[in-house]
């Protein structure tokens, strides 16, 4: 029985190893060869986490979505790396009157099934915006279009109801042909036709997204002549993937701690820029104790936000004295700068009726809860953080974390007291209406009659200089008020194959160069 | 066999009403307003309000749940609220690349388990059955969302074989299908074993040896033929498992299955989809549950469904 099972152990031991050299056969491993080693020199894999929702520029409000939109689609006007309005398709622009825009079209601009570009696909592309039937996002940044209208082939004149300053920003829309969207419909998204760069030609859903250079873009065929996008939505698998050069691109979807690794990398580079995205911690100004202006400075003042930056970030993100980014043309670098100091912190508190109950630190002055974002690293780390932060001045900082969509909620109906979050890719200073108008979003409960006309003032002024006087007195209140309490500015990190050149990093991290990045070998 | 199979139909029906009725009720009941969630932070409240009346989200729950079922009878799972895409199609745009996945790891599970169920029953007691024990202790104390990315490291970052994630080659469906595969091994090769020994034991296994019969037909004809019969029932049960661990590994490994369509939907709390997603796992897992039923009858003359 012994010999037998010996024999029958044998064989079966033969078995496994010939069918794992079958196994290896037939997937052609070549051991030694690291993957993606050898590049095809015209094409470009970029890793996107989410899946994108709609590649129509109408409909897709995500990140991904938008990825994928600003090479397909081309826009009106675009933003250069300062945020500063610049020509795109609209060669220029001009006012007859402070509630009219004419924009003047180039010629020969071709959508990629080879129509032309004419003004009647612009005025249909935001006359569908508006359309409360298509579902867009983006409608209410153009609530104020009263009549768009069509001169001639080249010309588009926009009249607006009332002044509206920060319009040129919202003219940033991709413009799809309206022979083909219209017949289309919401299907549109799915298979979608423009005048940009690449034009689309597969989507594997929640797989990845074919683009190819189109050769009739108006500025020139781009170099790279393939874009591959990956969906990879585990952040682990993101970074062996580029370590592993299966993708050559990915744009800040990784945890801070890994940027080192990267930067130690001799086969990637890593390009950083300060980015527009605002992290601050939202105050609920209907708080017995955060209604008082003195707890919620002692509060700011609480926060060693260097230490943050350097520890947790390391280094991928700065100070925040203000929503803007200092990159921002309106950014006001004098608004009061609230630097560590848990020794004013303590005292001001002392000051607005909380003192230390037993005045040896051990019990806390009072409570407050904190509401994070369950399903994000970042966010729950930041939250014993600051935790760490207010028990060290007799906050007790008791932390709630939960799922995004629940936490919006909360928000909104005022079930907090602080909460960590973060405004995306603030460009325009308008977005203060947004943020702190009554009748804007005021997540937390703050009201100001002042604040609101300077908004206003800020809406409707067309001088940029008029504009930016406003918003220095906005930021200044803001920074008097605390109504939020600023955090960092995140840096942007493009990590890339360090074969690629030609990228330029803008401050909302968009792609939009990638139109003119080429590869360069050595040899 | 007739009315056995009416019968399980028919508490099929009650279990899928049961598990409708539970999504229903739990997606609708977590906070979350999925107008607000599509149409972003900056939306005008009439838009929000508009896009809730278009979508149906102001009407009663008793209706929305009644108007579901409706719907449901008629075949239509409805469309998902952020992509506009019917949800059946989406759910089968998307489900061979997880049933691919979730038959890969079970092939991978048992053509490693059975042998070496096979081959531990038969050294009992040897160092080869105390290394088979070792393979199960390891197999069922490593979850697969920490086994796929360390299997990454090794053959996809060390080595350089395999690739990191991705789908569209065999060789994409190696690592995720082992990762899920390898608890499943190491439960069925327990299984095999015990029940093995179990039926090498029995008298007819001896008087089989005592009339000369080899031991390669006792082993594979006599002995595994009655011992693979609760093996059967327990790779049943783990398909359910198997569907489950599917939808992280999908995420960690980038396969374009249902997971990837059911996780962001429940972010986005994409209620036509959560729902549409749930369903469809359930009635693929009753009716896995069924087949292995029926197969019963095949493998083992003694049970017999009236």
């Amino acid at each position: 029985m012994f010999l037998y099972n010996r024999n029958l152990t044998r064989r079966f031991l033969f078995k496994i190893v010939f069918c794992i050299f079958l196994i290896c056969n037939i997937l052609n491993i070549n051991c030694g060869k690291k993957n993606g080693t050898l590049k095809d020199k015209n094409e470009l894999r970029v890793s996107l986490s989410v899946n994108p929702m709609t590649f129509d520029p109408r409909l897709g409000s995500d990140v991904s979505s938008y990825r994928i939109v600003e090479h397909v689609f081309r826009f009106l006007v675009q933003k250069d790396t300062l945020s500063f309005i610049v020509p795109d398709m609209a060669y220029s622009w001009d006012m007859p009157n402070d509630k009219t825009y004419v924009f003047h079209l180039r010629e020969n601009i071709y959508f990629h099934d080879g129509k032309e570009l004419t003004s009647e696909d612009v005025k249909y592309t935001f006359e569908s915006v508006l359309e409360p039937e298509l579902g867009s996002p983006m409608r209410y940044a153009y609530e104020d279009i009263e009549k768009i209208i069509t001169p001639d082939k080249y010309t588009v004149e926009f009249r607006l109801k009332k002044p509206n300053a920060p319009f040129l920003s919202n003219a940033i829309m991709g413009i799809v042909p309206k022979h083909i969207a219209e017949k289309e419909g919401k299907d549109f998204g799915l298979n979608p036709v423009g005048s940009g760069p690449f034009k689309f030609v597969k989507w594997n859903q929640d797989d990845m997204i074919i683009l190819e250079a189109f050769d009739r873009y108006y500025r020139g065929k781009p170099k790279i002549e393939r874009i591959i996008y990956r969906i990879i939505p585990d952040a682990t698998t993101r970074l062996l993937s580029i370590d592993t050069g299966e993708i050559d691109f990915l744009m800040n979807d990784f945890p801070s701690e890994y940027i080192e690794r990267f930067e130690k990398n001799s086969d990637l580079k890593v390009i950083k820029h300060i980015g527009n995205i605002y992290e601050y911690i939202g105050l609920n100004l209907k708080n017995d104790y955060l209604k008082n202006k003195d707890v919620r400075k002692a509060i700011a003042y609480a926060v060693n936000r260097d230490e943050i930056i350097k520890s947790f970030l390391n280094n991928l993100g700065e100070k925040a004295y203000s929503p803007l980014s200092p990159v921002n043309w309106a950014y006001n670098p004098d608004v009061i700068k609230y630097e560590y100091n848990p020794e004013k912190s303590r005292l001001l508190l002392d000051k607005a009726g909380f003192p230390d109950p037993d005045e040896d630190g051990s019990l806390f002055r009072f409570s407050l809860k904190y509401k994070c974002n369950s399903l994000n690293q970042e966010s729950r780390q930041k939250a014993q953080i600051v935790q760490n932060y207010m028990k060290d001045i007799g906050i007790n900082l008791v932390i709630e974390s939960c799922e995004f969509a629940k936490l919006l909620d909360d928000i909104k109906n005022s079930r907090f007291d602080m909460y960590s979050l973060q405004w995306v890719g603030i460009s325009d200073p308008d977005i203060f209406y947004k943020m702190f108008h009554s009748s804007g979003e005021h997540r937390n409960n703050y009201f100001n009659s002042h604040l609101d006309h300077l908004i206003e003032l800020g809406r409707k002024e067309i001088d940029i200089n008029l504009r930016k006087k406003y918003y220095y007195e906005i930021q200044e209140i803001l920074s008097e008020d605390l109504p939020y309490i600023g955090l960092w500015h995140k840096t942007n990190s493009a990590v890339m194959n360090k074969n690629l050149i030609g990228f330029v990093m803008f401050p909302a991290g968009d792609f939009v160069s990638m139109r003119d990045m080429w590869w360069e070998f050595n040899n | 066999m007739n009315v056995f199979l009416r019968r399980r139909l028919l508490g099929l029906i009650s279990v899928l009403f049961g598990v409708i009725t539970i999504v229903f009720l739990i997606i609708h009941l977590v906070p979350g307003d999925p107008a607000r969630i599509m149409l972003g932070e900056g939306a005008l409240p009439s838009d929000v309000e508009a896009l809730r009346e278009s979508l149906g989200l102001n009407r009663p729950l008793i209706v929305q749940y009644f108007d579901f079922f409706a719907k449901l009878f008629q075949g239509d799972l409805g469309r998902s609220f952020n992509t506009g895409q019917p949800v059946l199609s989406a759910i089968i745009e998307r489900f061979p690349a997880t049933l691919i996945l979730t038959a890969a790891s079970m092939f991978f599970a048992i053509i490693i388990a059975v042998p070496i169920g096979i081959i531990t029953a038969a050294k009992r007691n040897t160092v080869i059955d105390n290394l088979g024990m070792i393979f199960s202790l390891i197999g069922v104390s490593m979850p697969a969302f920490w086994l796929g990315p360390i299997l990454v490291l090794i053959f996809s970052v060390k080595l350089g074989i395999l690739p990191v994630s991705g789908s569209g080659s065999i060789k994409h469906l190696v690592l995720p299908s082992f990762s899920l595969g390898f608890a499943l091994a190491a439960i069925i090769s327990r299984m095999t074993r015990a029940s093995m020994i179990e039926v090498l034991d029995q008298d007819y296994i001896r008087t089989a040896r005592a009339i000369g019969v080899s031991e390669k037909i006792i082993f594979l004809k006599h002995a595994l033929r009655n011992a693979i019969i609760p093996v059967v029932t327990i790779v049943g049960l783990q398909f359910g498992a198997l569907l489950g661990g599917v939808i992280i590994i999908e995420i960690i490994f980038s396969w374009p299955g249902i997971g990837q369509l059911l996780i962001p939907a429940i972010m986005r709390r994409d209620y036509p989809l959560v729902q549409g997603c749930i369903l469809f796992i359930a009635v693929v897992y009753i009716f896995v549950n069924l087949i292995v039923d029926i197969i019963y009858a095949y493998i083992d003359p003694r049970i017999k469904y009236s």
